[in-house]
């Protein structure tokens, strides 16, 4: 999987095992429509983990900011992975107030089915 | 920047281009850094700043004036108030001020920001499960994520104003 630069967000996947991938976010995600950018992305994504049965993990810890069309465009995804049955999981910073809330926030999108974790570290 | 009757008062205007929006978001996060010794409001408030001139710049008229924005701390009832207000120039046939405004009496409507931002993100995944499009979280993540009080008004003919107000906890407590 290749890794996503876009104006000041850089994603770079990284595969350690057979069975995971991890996205690790860095910079900000501030661009007018991220969907644009983050959707062709995660298509690749999630077409790849499929193909290799291969779990997600996005790392949020090291953004430093993201915009609310970023937000929409991370509810997308998760809607399609649940919908291809990919399970992802989202790790954030909670020792960061706004990381906190917002991926705190998300957790809303749990539904018990495994799909969807969060891991918050600090 | 500072003088004798707030300890706090930004002014700028700023063209309307996107790439201005995040050193400016950087710009009024260390003032408040600066001046309030935060780093949890520094980030709220510099998304707030970000979240208002997203909003200004892609529905705003294009005004030689460019987008104003002004950061100020004021007291109200023994409590520092932090407003941070934006003001573009809009169509004089733009509903958007009427968009915003019921957009600000929907979050009221709910007994708390969380909640209101719950119902948003819950709108936005059945969006997204039935077509995708516009998400419409921006307001409502100022008022939970930024704990954020909005207002918005026509300040005069072909202008629109926003305002987002922080109320500073008293000492030892917790922010709403």
């Amino acid at each position: 999987m290749e890794d996503l630069i876009a104006g000041d967000l850089k994603i770079q996947a990284i595969q350690r095992s057979p069975t995971l991938i991890e996205l690790l976010w860095t910079g900000k995600s501030n661009a007018r429509n991220p969907t644009a950018i983050l959707q062709p992305y995660f298509s690749q994504v999630l077409a790849a983990a499929m193909d290799q049965k291969l779990a997600i993990e996005l790392h949020f810890e090291k953004l430093e900011h993201f915009n609310s069309s970023t937000i929409t465009a991370i509810i997308q995804l998760i809607q399609e992975a649940r919908s291809k049955a990919v399970k992802l999981t989202l790790t954030f910073d909670h020792g960061v107030k706004w990381q906190k809330l917002s991926f705190d926030a998300l957790r809303v999108f749990s539904k018990g089915d495994g799909l969807l974790e969060f891991r918050s570290a600090s | 920047m500072t003088n004798d009757a707030r300890d706090l008062y930004v002014e700028l205007h700023i063209p309307p281009e996107w790439s201005r929006i995040d050193p400016v978001r950087q710009a009024v996060g260390l003032c408040v850094a600066a001046v309030l010794g935060s780093e949890d409001l520094r980030d709220a408030l510099g998304m707030v700043c970000a979240e208002l001139l997203e909003n200004a710049i892609k529905y705003g008229r294009s005004d030689p004036r460019g987008v104003r924005l002004v950061l100020r701390q004021s007291a109200q009832d023994n409590q520092k108030v932090v407003t941070l207000s934006v003001i573009n120039a809009v169509e004089s046939a733009s509903h958007h001020l009427a968009v915003l405004q019921q957009r600000i009496d929907w979050i009221r409507g709910y007994d708390s920001p969380a909640e209101a931002y719950m119902a948003a993100l819950t709108t936005v995944y059945e969006r997204a499960e039935a077509q995708g499009g516009e998400g419409g979280l921006g307001l409502v993540r100022i008022a939970y994520e930024g704990g954020c009080q909005l207002d918005c008004d026509s300040p005069a003919e072909g202008y629109m104003a926003v305002h987002a107000r922080y109320i500073m906890p008293s000492p030892g407590k917790d922010h709403p």
